[in-house]
């Protein structure tokens, strides 16, 4: 058997769901790097997100600005999040407070579970595109999987531009390397916190709309969340290009782990990749290899 | 002092009559309660005391849940099954050691929940010896001096056991080896200049900390009577660590106060889910009010319900 | 009062909290049913709860069963076995007459034994294994046979029709898809032929590329599908959108409405198990549009496969209530449950007819395939094995 027939959709498919994790990824790691909390609810936020994109498209809004819209709407949740939820413990240690975040996450799962006639229910969401394939030579490519990464390059392009030149960008990247110096140099603390958790609230509703066409709008959606810890741990917690290295990386391994290894190895393949990873380099790829307090 | 001890003392004796006296459902509960202290008591050594976070614990229960299944279907009696259960938990909780020697905080925590999806992955493949994903039917449990040990005889050992390791806790934390692990927790570069030999440290912890949710697990397979390998997840870990949190981080009062919280308030809820007005109540509903119950107490007493008293 | 003494004084208060009512008072017959409201199978929970809830709302309003109200009481266990132990524990302290439609493989092996030795009727359970009707037992009930059973007839009929001699599969890796696995074990070994490729995946996968992609190297001309309404839908439109038009099979799992409506026309031509009708509002009869309409003004949802299966479950312990008489017992409910003979219905079940010798409701399986974007049947029952 050939292998290079299958081996283009398989790298396809895995860099798409590796985009996916990775926005989740970057969400985590963004809270993280200026927080120093795990957002046990991000998963639930993505969920959030494809729902919200769910009733804008039912009540008539064309997909694009569904997603447009979700993004928005869930990156005011996510300042209505940290302004209700954590800024009154802030200066705690950091488990309850991520613990709050674990709570948060069964609210949101309860909440839209409980939406009568939706909740518990599977919803598909039309897309422009969905089911469309193209194809490459004789290889077939589904477009859903080259939506995901075009809009993820786009995202972090633009993400990088951010942070890199604008001044806001540069207040958050402040706040998240040296949050006293930031304070000496007049950068509100409270408001960059609110700001990164709009910003990966935004980013966690746009992998759930992306992934809508694939995985269907649910509420057990979140569940992608869990792969997505790993791999932001993967790229070392508090890197940006880290979380998208290894969001890749890990969608990648499940991918060709689940061609190529035998039968069964694929759902392992991700945790053994993590301890490897994590063994080699403990601080993640491209982790700060300073001490971390938790 | 003499107080305390005589309030300790009443506690006790109302516990161990109390399993005679309450309903199945009260009796199933406490049951629970008294495994689910036990097995968090071995995490509160680990994470509280040791500061080393671990999100793998319910691989430990899990790995005491199948050997005391197999070890009784086998015959063995409690007095040796639980011991060995332990001690095999115990084995497991060096192995996952391993990883910790490099790592600390969340890159701790993330290794650890992946090692605790590979013995879950173990547990259901390894088909031959324990069943795979149909799971395992537990024999009832049998000792040395009862022929058939009963679900209220069965409970009141629970207590026993869960009362000995919370006295056994309080031993070790004021011991020259708690003190060890505490060094541990809140300096470990000051640990290790100070002569602390860290890496051992870190494996007796993990040891000891399996061990006794090794046991937890021996105990939670004859309470259940039904073991599969999706019942010791990665959400069972998080409930534990969660218990703990609500609890109290680093007391052992909080324990206590953190698997009542676990096991009894869903049960509560679902009571008030009955008072429900129509019929049919939203599906969904218990989860959001767990979370909604999680997130209020966090607020009003972050540093857990046993500190609460502290905060007012 | 020290914070402490009143938490610690409120919880033993609360574990002392006494239940008892009887699940047979003069007024009401109290039914007993653990569901997934808010875990990983809610969105099965709510149609399990919602077919029982219409059958005994029906008979209510037609004044109950000799007098008496029936109530069904509905715990959430999240498919968590420990809670649904906590449950049926709840369930059984405070008096019930039988349990009916447990949900859950876990949910119904830990609570299963403690129903029984409480003496409650343990019915047709949301769970397909043999221990729920074999070894018969006087209070044990089966609805849907073990999927080692059911997977067979629909498999080897397609294969003799079609000839096929590469028979893969892609199964689930959890109890569901094992039973599927050994089934179809036996009956390629009955058959004399290969496995040509076997993939799984663990429950909650999202991305099939890679198991598609090795049947299809393999070069594969047949698949069965142990897979549950998502996953079905991600791996056939994932096989059919790279170009492969091999027909697949569906277990009964994936046997409902949702599968055609969310999976659009990529979906065509798949086959499904099916032990209990679908419901199409399309080309149905008078009864059952009008079950479908009533149906949907209560419950605001539409109706599915799942709805029908409850609905079924739940009148034949009403008839047999009936038959039991004025003052039931669960083993008078039970013996008129091995009396009970059904004939087809207006939803199009199978006939059934339980005895003293064989307690399980569904003994036959029908062939459906999506054709136009519906369930159509294809076949008529074929006989299970047993």
């Amino acid at each position: 058997m050939s292998l290079f027939p299958q081996f283009l959709p398989l790298a396809i498919a895995g860099i798409a769901v590796g985009c996916v994790y990775a926005l989740v990824a970057l969400g985590f790691t963004l809270i993280y790097k200026a927080t120093a909390v795990v957002n046990f609810a991000q998963g639930e936020l993505m969920m959030l997100g494809g729902f919200v994109a769910l009733a804008l498209v039912a009540t008539g809004w064309p997909w694009l600005l569904a997603l447009a819209g979700a993004a928005i709407l869930c990156a005011l949740f996510g300042l209505l999040v940290e302004r209700l939820l954590l800024r009154p413990l802030s200066g705690q240690p950091h488990i309850p407070i991520i613990m709050s975040t674990l709570g948060l996450g069964f609210m949101l799962k309860g909440g839209v579970t409980m939406l009568p006639g939706w909740g518990a229910e599977t919803h598909a969401l039309p897309t422009p595109f969905a089911g469309l394939v193209l194809t490459l030579g004789a290889t077939p490519l589904a477009a859903d999987h080259l939506v995901v990464i075009a809009t993820t390059a786009l995202l972090g392009l633009l993400l990088f531009v951010f942070f890199r030149f604008t001044r806001l960008g540069k207040a958050l990247r402040a706040t998240a390397q040296n949050p006293l110096g930031a304070r000496l140099i007049g950068v509100s603390l409270p408001r960059m916190h609110g700001l990164i958790w709009a910003l990966a609230a935004a980013l966690a509703a746009v992998a759930g709309v992306l992934l809508a066409p694939i995985t269907f709008v649910h509420a057990q959606m979140g569940f992608i969340g869990l792969k997505a810890l790993p791999a932001a741990v993967i790229g070392g917690l508090g890197s940006i290009p880290g979380a998208v290295a290894g969001g890749l990386l890990l969608g990648l391994v499940e991918s060709f782990a689940g061609f190529y290894a035998p039968d069964g190895i694929k759902d392992i393949a991700a945790h053994v990749l993590v301890l490897a990873v994590l063994l080699l380099r403990p601080a993640g790829l491209y982790g700060d290899h300073a001490q971390e307090n938790i | 002092m003499r107080r305390q001890q005589a309030l300790w003392l009443l506690a006790g004796l109302t516990l161990f009559g109390a399993p005679w006296l309450l309903s199945p459902w009260g009796l199933s509960q406490l049951g629970f309660i008294a495994i689910y202290v036990i097995a968090g008591a071995g995490l509160m050594l680990l994470a509280g005391f040791a500061g080393q976070l671990s999100l793998c614990h319910a691989a430990f229960i899990g790995i005491g849940a199948y050997v005391e299944a197999l070890l009784q279907a086998r015959g063995w009696p409690l007095e040796a099954s639980l011991p060995a259960s332990a001690l095999i938990a115990a084995l497991f909780g060096v192995l996952a050691a391993w990883p910790a020697r490099r790592l600390a905080g969340i890159y701790l925590a993330i290794a650890t929940l992946s090692f605790g999806f590979i013995v879950q992955e173990v547990l259901a493949r390894w088909e031959a010896l324990t069943g795979g994903n149909a799971g395992m039917v537990v024999a009832a449990a049998h000792s040395v001096f009862v022929p058939t040990i009963d679900a209220t005889q069965l409970v009141w050992l629970a207590l026993a056991l869960a009362l000995a390791c919370l006295w056994g806790l309080g031993r070790l934390l004021h011991s020259s080896g708690g003190r060890a692990f505490v060094a541990l927790r809140d300096d470990a570069v000051a640990a290790a200049i100070l002569g602390v030999a860290t890496a051992r440290v870190k494996m007796l912890a993990f040891a000891l900390a399996a061990a006794l949710g090794g046991l937890a697990g021996a105990l939670y397979a004859h309470q259940l009577r039904f073991i599969s390998p999706e019942q010791f997840d990665w959400v069972m870990s998080v409930e534990l660590l969660m218990m703990l949190v609500i609890g109290g981080l680093g007391t052992r009062a909080g324990i206590v106060l953190g698997a009542v919280f676990l096991i009894a308030l869903p049960q509560a809820i679902g009571l008030l889910r009955d008072l429900w007005p129509t019929a049919t109540p939203p599906a969904g509903f218990e989860l959001c009010a767990f979370g909604l119950i999680l997130v209020l107490t966090l607020r009003f007493a972050p540093a857990g319900l046993a500190g609460w008293r502290r905060n007012l | 009062m020290s914070i402490h003494r009143l938490l610690l004084s409120l919880c033993l208060l609360w574990l002392a909290l006494p239940l008892r009512a009887g699940g047979l008072t003069p007024t009401e017959i109290r039914v007993g049913s653990l569901q997934d409201l808010s875990g990983p199978i809610a969105a099965l929970g709510t149609h399990f709860r919602n077919g029982t809830q219409m059958r005994f709302d029906e008979e209510n309003a037609q004044g109950g069963v000799h007098g008496r109200q029936l109530r069904l009481l509905v715990e959430d266990t999240a498919y968590d076995p420990k809670r649904a132990v906590l449950a049926a524990e709840k369930l059984i302290g405070q008096g019930i007459f039988a349990t009916l439609h447990n949900l859950g493989s876990p949910v119904v092996m830990a609570t299963m034994p403690r129903f029984l030795d409480a003496g409650v009727l343990h019915l047709f359970p949301g769970a397909p294994l043999k221990e729920v009707y074999d070894p018969v037992h006087p209070l044990k009930f089966g609805m849907s046979p073990s999927y080692t059973l059911s997977v067979p007839p629909p498999a080897r009929h397609l294969i003799a029709a079609h000839g096929f001699k590469r028979v893969g599969i892609l199964y689930q890796d959890d109890d569901m898809g094992r039973e599927v696995l050994a089934g179809m074990d036996a009956l390629l070994a009955e058959l004399k032929l290969p496995w040509c490729e076997k993939t799984s995946y663990k429950r909650g996968a999202t991305d099939f590329a890679s198991q598609i992609a090795r049947l299809k190297a393999a070069d594969c001309d047949f698949v069965v599908l142990a897979t549950v309404v998502r996953e079905t839908i991600g791996a056939y439109s994932e096989a059919r959108r790279g170009g492969w038009q091999v027909p697949m099979l569906v277990t009964a799992s994936g046997y409902t409405a949702q599968v055609p409506q969310l999976g659009g026309a990529a979906m065509e031509g798949l086959y499904a198990a099916a032990l209990v009708p679908h419901p199409d509002p399309d080309g149905a009869n008078r009864l059952l549009a009008e079950w479908i309409a009533r149906y949907r003004e209560k419950f605001h949802v539409e109706p599915n496969t799942w709805d029908v299966y409850t609905w079924v479950g739940a009148d034949l312990f009403v008839r047999a209530l009936h038959a039991a008489g004025p003052q039931p017992t669960p083993q008078k409910v039970a013996r008129a449950l091995e009396q009970l003979e059904t004939t087809r219905d207006f939803f199009g079940s199978q006939p059934i007819a339980l005895s003293a010798s064989d307690h399980l409701a569904l003994r036959q399986v029908r062939i459906a395939q999506i054709r136009q974007g519906r369930w159509e049947n294809v076949t008529d029952y074929l006989p299970i094995k047993r």
